[in-house]
């Protein structure tokens, strides 16, 4: 029996890792390479893995304070009151539809990309557009119809990709070495892997960084910072397992989950991201929204582009899935306690599912999508999640020395080590990240699409919602009035 | 949070007593609750466990259990009913103004008063019902 503490390390550890692996990282991953060098672009990684680990020890203090399903925005409450805690939700709204949209639309470019490989008839003339239609509406009917991917298939498909990655990134280092190529090196693209890439620039867009083949690999101080920033884009994610603290085995769980999760992901992507600039150079990657299928066909052909391709599918299954599910229902929730219309609170009579809120997220991200397939600009989209992650996991830190100093004797399971120093450098570190995800080479929209986005939120949470709230008290308290009072 | 008023373990089997009637009554929550069948236990965590209550210590305080048999609410249990399907942990005050309709069993949850352990499914179905009865 029990419905309590059943959640193991394991789990947990694939729960946290399964979000942040997705499709849309490689050609985040590619713009950290194209800003900090190729030859560097492991180490902007690892310093990235580094400071989210930091991050993940104030989120497994807070946590463990207030080990409830509402995450993040009760941790802001408690500290700054509800306006700002409405504030942080609908940036995570904003950052589910930024990440949505750049996922969406870069399987589709990873399904138009194989199936115009392998030539089928008819698929592979359908466009990208219609592709994202297809993946988002796909992802939309099965969380319409409540199916959930089970808890321990997604461990499954979580370490399977993984392990893939990994077999991958080995074999690809092997045979880096054995045509002595240089590591991180990216010049010695091989002929098929350059016609691809040739193929990329005309129907991808620019990376994240704005990266073309004419203008990769930026390098220096500034450069290497800006791929750490860059690189904060792998680990999204990794922090919404913190919700389920209150279901596993023990407390402590969680804060051992958290880094396991995040180091994994790091030495994933710095090994991955090392050997695509070994095989590719970084201006070509850099160009397509598809970076690790041409890596893929680089390294072994149509072969390697298929075993590639599966392995996306496998990360955008996981982690769209994973995050639709969790998205519409935070939207839900907050319509439920009155913080969005109630109308996005309606739910499927038969599927019990938030049908309102996934309808809405679909709506939206769908738009987006499209916004982005016209206009090319993904990068845009992840380069805002990037930008708002950081501003998160920089106000989560400053809630944890908050909550210290105003509530000092409250019951604290777990400590993030290092007294005021982990959390204090953790908030001066995402808020220079989140800075520096606004500088050239970043498209210049990145920054004031972000500035809207936060001035929305909060005047949404200063005027709109003691409106809502003054509406729906009145309905409740007329619904309560003829109520026996015990 | 609630307000403060205390609630004794009698008044809270009166409100949820009532909840059952309101339930019984509403066409919209009967065809909701169609082909389910849980053991929905309600726990007040301010309120002592009976120590002669096999399992109310371990659900953190006193304990009733709504009983959904088959599409219905079968009765309203002042005890733990195995086996568990679904946990609600509150203060009693909490819990007395949910199930009275005053409260936002939303509200409360997001602000750390409310604790939910069940599938998500399940958690749907239930704040769906809440909701209806009081809408």
């Amino acid at each position: 029996m029990g419905l309590r503490r059943s959640l193991r390390l394991r789990t947990l550890v694939a729960a946290s890792a399964g979000l942040a692996l997705a499709s849309s990282v490689y050609p985040a991953a590619v713009s950290a390479a194209a800003a900090a060098g190729g030859r560097w672009v492991w180490l902007a990684i690892a310093v990235a893995g580094a400071f989210c680990v930091m991050a993940s020890a104030n989120f497994a203090e807070l946590s463990a304070m207030y080990p409830t399903a509402g995450g993040v925005q009760v941790y802001v409450r408690h500290a700054f009151g509800e306006r700002l805690a409405v504030t942080v939700s609908l940036l995570y709204v904003c950052l589910a539809w930024a990440a949505g949209a750049a996922e969406a639309y870069v399987f589709a470019s990873v399904l138009e990309r194989i199936f115009a490989a392998t030539r089928l008839p008819v698929i592979s003339a359908i466009p990208v557009e219609v592709w994202v239609l297809v993946v988002i509406s796909f992802f939309f009917f099965i969380n319409l119809r409540g199916i959930e991917t089970a808890g321990r298939t997604q461990d499954i498909m979580t370490y399977v990709m993984f392990f893939l990655i990994f077999a991958l990134s080995v074999w690809a280092v092997a045979v880096a070495l054995a045509r002595g190529l240089p590591l991180g090196g990216g010049g010695a693209a091989t002929a098929a892997g350059a016609v691809t890439a040739a193929g990329a620039l005309t129907t991808g867009g620019a990376g994240p960084g704005g990266a073309s083949a004419a203008t990769a690999s930026t390098g220096g101080v500034a450069g290497f910072i800006q791929g750490i920033a860059y690189s904060v884009y792998l680990f999204i994610g990794f922090e919404w397992v913190t919700p389920l603290a209150e279901e596993t085995t023990d407390i402590k769980v969680l804060p051992r989950a958290m880094p396991i999760a995040v180091v994994l992901l790091a030495l994933s992507y710095a090994v991955w991201t090392t050997v695509m600039v070994t095989f590719v150079p970084v201006g070509v990657l850099a160009s397509s929204p598809t970076p690790h299928l041409i890596f893929g066909e680089a390294l072994a052909g149509p072969a390697g582009l298929v075993l590639v391709g599966v392995i996306s599918a496998l990360a955008t299954f996981t982690s769209f899935n994973a995050g639709m599910m969790g998205n519409s229902r935070l939207v839900y929730g907050m319509a439920r306690e009155g913080t969005l219309p109630k109308a996005l609170s309606k739910i499927h009579l038969t599927y019990f599912s938030p049908w309102a809120a996934l309808t809405f997220m679909f709506i939206v991200e769908l738009l987006l999508a499209l916004v982005l397939t016209l206009t090319r600009s993904f990068n845009i989209a992840i380069l805002m999640a990037a930008a708002i992650e950081c501003v998160i996991y920089f106000l989560v830190a400053v809630v944890t020395i908050k909550l210290r100093r105003t509530n000092p004797d409250a019951e604290r399971p777990y400590r993030a080590p290092g007294g005021w120093v982990l959390p204090a450098v953790t908030a001066v570190v995402f808020a220079l990240l989140a800075l520096a995800v606004f500088f050239p080479p970043s498209p210049l929209l990145v920054g004031p699409v972000f500035a809207l986005a936060l001035v929305l939120s909060y005047l949404y949470a200063r005027f709109a919602v003691p409106w809502i709230r003054a509406r729906s008290g009145k309905a409740s308290v007329s619904a309560a009035r003829a109520v026996p009072k015990g | 949070m609630t307000g403060g008023a205390s609630v004794t373990p009698e008044e809270l089997t009166a409100i949820l007593e009532d909840f059952k009637a309101r339930a019984d009554g509403n066409r919209l929550v009967q065809k909701m609750l169609k082909e389910w069948t849980r053991n929905i236990h309600i726990t007040a965590t301010d309120l002592s466990a009976r120590p002669e209550v096999a399992g109310e210590a371990a659900a953190g305080g006193r304990t009733w259990t709504i009983v959904v048999d088959n599409g219905r609410i079968a009765r309203v249990a002042p005890e733990p009913v195995e086996p568990r399907d679904v946990h609600i942990q509150a203060p009693a005050a909490a819990l007395a103004g949910i199930f009275r309709g005053e409260l936002n069993p939303a509200r409360e949850f997001a602000a750390g008063n409310l604790k939910f352990f069940g599938s998500s499914k399940d958690e749907m179905r239930l704040d769906a019902v809440i909701d209806y009865i009081w809408e």
